[in-house]
């Protein structure tokens, strides 16, 4: 009895390392995951739209602007995943302002190249689901770096966004600010002399989004 | 093998990042619209008549200085304007040089006996009102405002009108009241060139005359 058990012994050990041998020398190892780019509906209070309504061409100065009456718009974003978001501004009505700058936007021409002023926006009061009250930044593009404040007035040269500190996005599903519009009636000078019909103002601007900085 | 499999993780988490990074969101548009037009406007009240009755006792007459009539219950001024607008007006006195006493706030009631003064009234402004908001009024002689007020003496070759509160600056609304209210004062005696008969009327009036600027 002993014997066999001893001679089973060896032929188990033998059986063992040809096995060894026979399998393939390789180890998977799976990462998965789905890449899913977040997706975020924006929406802005009154379809994005500040208007003035109708306004006396008598308060075109001559040398000077005018402030007009400031616009209030509410913008928020909801998103499917958590995410950063930030954004860049365009200027639909480039060169169009009658001051220069990367924080004034456009209303329009005329009279040729007369410019019938500019506005600039103010945006504040930012909110996101993680955190509640947030701060916002605004730094070149290009620039990973950034100061997080209440406030920010949106810059065609920057790219802006929910920040939670200095340097730290702010993240989250939902985001809310408020952008204030504040528009300035150009002087007649700017706008190449005097207005000789009705004229409309064109402000046109575009916030694009991005999921990151 | 190990150290293979560690560097694909990376290298899918930096993928990832980057992807993130570069990935466009939706874009959203905002306008700022408005028509500038010639505005038109309104004045609600433009006859304002400040009575002070058929029975004025020529005895209140004194020798020695003008006798107030006292001040009349004011009568709100309302401009309507059909887009945002300032508003000015300027201030003629259609009786000039029938005032007892010199000055561009001193009015003229009219002439007696010749060239007698009857006297003069002062009119004097208050609550100036743009768009349901408190606002502020001036008088002047130029371009700019001196000075703010809230309430106000009217000067004949002035103009007035309604100023930002807190700021000289011309204030901008669709709707602008003001309160308005007159003291009629008799001239002394000796300014009206004689007696004063049974029809003596005062004729005080005055014009004034809307536009949008200084």
């Amino acid at each position: 009895m002993k014997k066999t058990v001893i001679t089973a012994s060896i032929l188990s050990v033998l059986a063992m390392h040809g096995a060894a041998i026979a399998a393939p020398m390789t180890s998977e190892l799976k990462v998965q995951g789905k890449m899913a780019v977040p997706s975020c509906q924006v929406s802005i209070s009154n379809s994005g739209v500040v208007d003035l309504g109708k306004i006396s061409n008598s308060l075109i100065d001559a040398n000077k602007g005018t402030a007009l009456e400031v616009g209030s718009l509410s913008i928020s974003a909801d998103c499917e995943a958590t995410t950063y978001l930030s954004f860049t501004a365009e200027d639909n009505r480039e060169g169009s302002s009658a001051v220069s700058g990367s924080t004034y936007f456009g209303l329009g021409n005329v009279n040729g190249t007369g410019k019938l002023g500019y506005y600039q926006m103010k945006m504040y009061d930012a909110v996101t689901d993680s955190i509640g009250q947030s701060k916002l930044y605004s730094t070149p593009k290009g620039s990973t770096s950034f100061s997080a404040t209440d406030g920010i007035i949106l810059d065609k040269n920057n790219v802006m966004g929910w920040a939670k500190s200095s340097g730290v996005q702010s993240s989250g599903k939902r985001f809310h600010a408020t952008i204030d519009l504040v528009p300035v009636l150009a002087s007649s000078r700017d706008m190449n002399g005097p207005l000789t019909d009705s004229v409309k103002l064109d402000g046109s601007a575009v916030l694009n989004f991005t999921y990151g900085l | 093998m190990m150290k293979n499999v560690l560097f694909k993780v990376t290298a899918i988490s930096a993928l990832l990042f980057s992807a993130g990074s570069l990935a466009a969101g939706p874009s959203a548009e905002i306008k700022l619209t408005g028509d500038l037009i010639a505005p038109k406007c309104a004045i609600n009240t433009p006859d304002m008549v400040f009575d002070y009755g058929d029975k004025i006792s020529p005895t209140l007459i004194s020798n020695t200085a003008p006798v107030s009539l006292g001040k009349v219950a004011s009568v709100s001024l309302t401009v309507n304007c059909d887009a945002q607008t300032s508003l000015t007006f300027g201030v003629t006195d259609n009786r000039l040089g029938t005032a007892s006493m010199s000055g561009s706030k001193y009015f003229g009631l009219g002439n007696i006996n010749g060239t007698g003064k009857l006297g003069h009234y002062l009119i004097s402004v208050s609550r100036p009102v743009v768009d349901q908001r408190a606002a502020a009024t001036f008088v002047s002689s130029g371009s700019t405002i001196p000075q703010l007020l809230y309430v106000a003496e009217l000067e004949h070759g002035k103009r007035s009108g309604w100023a930002k509160q807190g700021e000289r600056a011309l204030a901008i609304g669709k709707t602008f009241g003001l309160d308005v209210s007159t003291e009629a004062f008799l001239a002394k005696r000796g300014d009206m060139h004689g007696g004063v008969g049974d029809d003596t009327a005062l004729d005080g009036s005055a014009t004034l005359e809307f536009g949008f600027g200084l």
